[in-house]
């Protein structure tokens, strides 16, 4: 037979067992985290346009020619008779992340005379690829003429990297 | 304790997707580049200008040979034989526009005094044409003297073709 007391103490006991049983979980808290992740794309690049000095009449002795992105040519003693164009290209990638662009070294045009260094890559792309997944952008350069540099059509490669 | 860890190896999983990425993705394409090297305009004389012979008046006077070839002067000249104008070729770049001009302070020298000779004229087209060629006449007016001793006169003039 449980006395008034015993069943109290036994209350009491069985209240503080349930009180330790559950402890742990009325501490706790929960957070949500995020998790994120971007899935790219494999980087794809067309050319739109080459890249074309144009028509040069050279003055005496070896200069250079620097033609910009924006398709501006200017040289020291040089006349220039059209038909320069800066290289056009379209990359396509991931919207939004950053496209890194490199260049090749190395590289000449040849024709019928001494070769011509092409070099000094310089081009007006975005930090990143645009909405639409696109970067768009043109490619300027520097072309070294040679004195005396033999006249005729001179042409040559350069090769372009596009990364994340 | 176990939640907090599940959450950290989230993030690392998260970091390791956006760094590194490998060159799988990246692209390296070729591009063509050009230029023309031009040289510069060549000129040749196809036909030396000649008025031809001419008996002035004892005035002298002024004599104008056309790019035609025709001599047109004030009265008492009498003029033989054949005139010619100046005949040119020039080389540059097809269809690019081009420009003619003369030197001045020109004579042609013989047995009397020198004569003048300028007022340079040309029929050459605004342009080069498809083959790069420009092809143009020149005519020139010839001051003589009072009493030009007779004889052969010659001279030379210079001709610039500029793009």
């Amino acid at each position: 037979m449980i006395t008034k007391m015993q069943s109290r103490s036994l209350a009491l006991a069985a209240a503080a067992i349930a009180v330790g049983v559950g402890s742990h979980q009325a501490l706790a808290t929960s957070q949500t985290g995020t998790a994120k992740a971007v899935i790219l794309q494999a980087i794809s690049l067309t050319e739109n346009t080459n890249l074309n000095f144009g028509n040069i009449l050279p003055p005496a002795g070896a200069a250079n020619v620097v033609l910009t992105p924006a398709n501006v040519i200017s040289g020291p003693g040089f006349t220039f008779l059209g038909g320069n164009a800066a290289g056009n290209w379209t990359a396509l990638g991931t919207a939004g992340q950053p496209a890194v662009i490199t260049f090749s070294s190395g590289d000449t045009l040849t024709g019928p005379g001494t070769a011509m260094a092409l070099d000094t890559y310089t081009t007006d792309a975005a930090a990143t690829f645009g909405a639409g997944n696109t970067l768009t952008f043109n490619v300027g350069a520097t072309l070294h003429v040679g004195s005396p540099q033999t006249a005729g059509a001179y042409s040559g490669i350069y090769t372009i990297t596009v990364n994340y | 304790m176990l939640a907090r860890g599940r959450s950290s190896a989230l993030a690392a999983g998260a970091l390791a997707l956006v760094l590194g990425t490998p060159l799988a993705l990246a692209t390296t394409e070729r591009g063509r580049a050009s230029a023309t090297i031009l040289q510069g305009i060549v000129v040749t004389e196809a036909v030396p200008m000649s008025f031809a012979a001419v008996a002035p008046p004892p005035s002298g006077g002024a004599i104008v040979l056309s790019t035609a070839g025709t001599i047109r002067s004030s009265g008492g000249f009498v003029f033989r034989g054949t005139p010619a104008p100046g005949a040119f070729n020039a080389r540059g770049l097809p269809h690019h526009p081009t420009s003619v001009s003369f030197s001045t302070g020109n004579f042609v020298t013989g047995p009397g005094p020198a004569m003048r000779l300028g007022a340079f004229t040309n029929n050459a087209a605004s342009a080069f044409d498809g083959t790069a060629n420009l092809n143009f006449a020149v005519g020139a007016t010839l001051v003589i003297n009072p009493n030009q001793t007779p004889g052969q006169y010659t001279g030379t003039y210079a001709v610039t073709v500029n793009f």
